[in-house]
């Protein structure tokens, strides 16, 4: 889909400007399995990246186990803490056994945003296509959680309580649109905080040359956007966290 | 056997790593504070996305039920309607769960520094 957007808006213009060439999906090693296009492209070797980075961050620098951690071990203690808490304050105790899938996710998402802070690198968390396959194994995985744990009683999730008895298909309603609307926003959120930031870079920081002595003042705008888009990399990637927490809250507490 | 210097040397230990214990609760304290303010602005920007995904769906629905059911237009405009009532629940429970968050926090330092009060006094 992106691709497509991409060859669509990035040849128009006379400033020769292409700010969503970036996200084109180029394929490294062509692979068709029948009618099948599983290719290995650029998105793919940023995602193995960013896995090689986490298996690395998590198992050489606490191969020592010291008591007094170094800065590496320190940042992967961090980084388990911040998960422990996160999934602690909104999923309770009984959320613990889920901490393995949260821990992986937020790290692939933090990671992922982050790479894409590196001139010339490839964000993949840019694609809905990566974020709503992401939010639907979320969904899809804490409405099974409910139904294992409470069986038909997860469907009382849709009612709501203290409501009049005529009005219930009503809120019936709104609350099952509620519900199918989750992994959507997940998705949304995250997909287009990611490609909007990395559009307003390129497109501010084409200017600069554009505009010769005056470019300074986008320049100054493009530090300020990089320094906003660190912040927006690392909040995107725990509120996607934070709220894949909530639904597993709401699956295994019903409220 | 026990040495009262020893004894003196450990109760100093036990003081200095409480006064420590203390000023790192404190400086916690401080951490939650900021990362209380940068999860506003995560709220802020998920009520936007919580709006516009409910009535995406809730539209997307009804135009698929309408052009199953060959009912253009009535259900997509119901939806419509539902689709907004759902996005503005979505964001009413948002704020909800931020109040919540914001109490509990609240009862948390709250003790906190009652806690550093207390052991004030007693210092004192």
């Amino acid at each position: 889909m992106a691709e497509g957007s991409a060859a669509e808006h990035g040849g128009g213009g006379g400033l020769n400007l292409h700010p969503l060439e970036q996200f084109e999906i180029t394929p490294l090693i062509p692979i068709h399995l029948g009618e099948l296009n599983i290719s290995y492209t650029n998105s793919s070797l940023w995602m193995t990246i960013a896995v090689a980075i986490i298996i690395a961050l998590m198992t050489l620098p606490t191969r020592g186990r010291a008591l007094v951690p170094g800065r590496m071990q320190s940042v992967a203690e961090i980084l388990y803490e911040t998960t422990a808490n996160m999934l602690r304050e909104s999923a309770g105790r009984d959320g613990r056994q889920y901490f393995p899938f949260v821990f992986a996710l937020f790290s692939f998402l933090l990671v992922g945003n982050l790479q894409g802070m590196i001139p010339g690198s490839f964000t993949f968390t840019s694609h809905i296509v990566v974020t709503f396959g992401l939010a639907l194994v979320v969904w899809v995985g804490t409405t099974a959680i409910g139904f294992i744990r409470h069986g038909v009683g997860f469907l009382s999730f849709f009612v709501p309580s203290g409501a009049p008895v005529w009005s219930a298909p009503l809120l019936v309603m709104i609350e099952l649109i509620s519900y199918l609307s989750r992994p959507v926003s997940l998705a949304l959120r995250l997909f287009a905080n990611m490609l909007v930031g990395h559009t307003l870079l390129k497109t501010i920081g084409g200017f600069v040359f554009v505009l010769g002595i005056a470019g300074v003042v986008p320049l100054a705008a493009t530090v300020a956007i990089t320094a906003l888009e660190f912040l927006v990399a690392v909040l995107q990637a725990y509120v996607f966290a934070i709220l894949s927490c909530i639904y597993l809250s709401d699956a295994l507490h019903l409220h | 056997m026990t040495d009262p210097n020893e004894r003196d040397g450990l109760d100093d230990l036990g003081k200095r790593i409480e006064a420590a214990k203390e000023k790192r609760r404190n400086r916690l304290g401080g951490t939650h504070r900021q990362s209380a303010s940068a999860s506003g602005l995560g709220v802020g920007l998920r009520i936007a996305t919580e709006l516009v995904a409910a009535l995406g769906v809730s539209v997307g629905l009804g135009l698929l039920l309408d052009r199953w059911l060959g009912t253009t237009p009535w259900l997509m405009l119901l939806f419509f309607v539902l689709g907004a009532a759902a996005g503005f629940r979505n964001v009413v429970r948002v704020a909800q769960n931020y109040d919540a968050a914001r109490q509990r926090e609240r009862n948390t330092t709250g003790e906190r520094s009652e806690r550093a009060h207390r052991n004030g006094d007693e210092e004192g």
